[in-house]
């Protein structure tokens, strides 16, 4: 099987190239997903017999936690391509993506907050789930703060990219907290496998929303990346090209 | 002894005896990636803690099950296979920071 396809895709003005064609199209199935999935939720949605209206937060506290570990994940991934094949696009992808991740995962935790006031009674517990989710925020926190501390570029990579390895470990601890431990947060909303236990009014709006947010995640990761690339290799030929481009275009109008 | 029942020694001695190469090998890992740096401290202290908690759960959680009575064989496998993760693992990575350190 030829992985030429993947070597080429981690030449930096073929990638500047590749994302700016899909980024408006993600922008805009993001933008439709995601406006139609929250005013369906939030405002149209049936509401919980037994949690009311605030049940209508879980439409973007659910992608929002998912999102937050998916990141991480990516993370690790990119860590691993950057360490084995010295990709440099990888750490591209690493450093612009960990900010991304850090706020869904700070969304997530403000958004569970807000539901677990008037559903449990306090803002916050040491449940599993909530506990692990803290610890990825730290983890998050910690990776960003390692790859401003070091100023040589390619060992700050490499020190992410470790980094960000050893820490996937917390990723499944979170997804099967809420099976081994039943504390207080619940159990997994839906699987891959099962009909959710939720009427389909509620749910269909969370199939909307959350490829709505990893839609728009992915949105914002290829503009940050782009933006990332011209910073690094912006004396390079292709870089000077697509920003002259951009401006001669603009001078002609 | 340290104010808990004799019964529950033999797994608070377990737990130690697991728990203790896990957390030297993970502050290990962080003072490799932080050892070049100018005032790493605070930074080493926000990369290790986070990889700590799980080891603490699983710790505080054994001996907890202890003193219920309940049984300790799910958390002590646990602690056990972080340990073996850890001794088999670590030492590429601090290898790694190692490495990064002492280009910086």
């Amino acid at each position: 099987m030829s992985w030429a396809w993947f070597h080429r895709l981690a030449s930096p003005p073929r990638f500047y190239g590749l994302a700016g064609r899909l980024l408006p199209w993600l922008g805009v199935a993001a933008a439709v997903l995601l406006i139609v999935g929250m005013v369906w939720g939030l405002a149209f949605a049936p509401p919980d017999y037994q949690q009311g209206n605030s049940v209508r937060i879980l439409y973007i506290h659910v992608p929002a936690a998912m999102l937050a570990q998916s990141c991480y994940v990516l993370l690790a991934i990119a860590g691993v391509v950057s360490l084995v094949w010295k990709i440099k696009l990888a750490d591209v992808a690493l450093h612009s993506a960990a900010p991304i991740g850090a706020s869904m995962t700070a969304l997530a935790l403000v958004t569970g907050a807000i539901w677990g006031k008037p559903t449990w009674g306090a803002w916050w517990v040491w449940d599993a789930r909530l506990t692990s989710m803290l610890i990825l925020l730290f983890l998050y926190a910690g990776l960003i703060a390692l790859g401003q501390a070091i100023s040589n570029r390619d060992s700050a990579a490499k020190a992410c990219a470790v980094l960000a390895i050893v820490g996937v470990v917390n990723v499944p601890i979170i997804k099967y907290s809420v099976v081994w431990w039943s504390t207080l947060h619940q159990g997994a909303t839906f699987t891959l496998t099962e009909k959710p236990a939720m009427p389909a009014e509620m749910w269909l709006p969370l199939a909307l929303t959350v490829p709505g947010f990893y839609l728009f995640f992915g949105c914002v990761l290829l503009l940050r990346m782009r933006t990332e690339l011209l910073r690094r290799e912006g004396r390079s030929q292709w870089a000077q090209a697509a920003l002259g481009l951009s401006i001669d275009s603009r001078k002609t109008r | 002894m340290l104010g808990l029942p004799s019964t529950s020694l033999p797994t608070l001695m377990i737990t130690l005896a697991l728990g203790t190469p896990v957390l030297t090998l993970l502050g290990a890992i962080g003072a490799a990636l932080t050892v070049g740096l100018r005032r790493g401290g605070l930074l080493l202290a926000l990369l290790v803690l986070p990889l700590y908690i799980p080891v603490l759960i699983l710790g505080s959680g054994a001996l907890r099950a202890a003193l219920d009575g309940l049984a300790v064989q799910g958390f002590v496998l646990w602690l056990a296979s972080l340990a073996a993760l850890a001794i088999t693992l670590a030492p590429w990575a601090i290898i790694a920071g190692l490495r990064i350190s002492l280009n910086e």
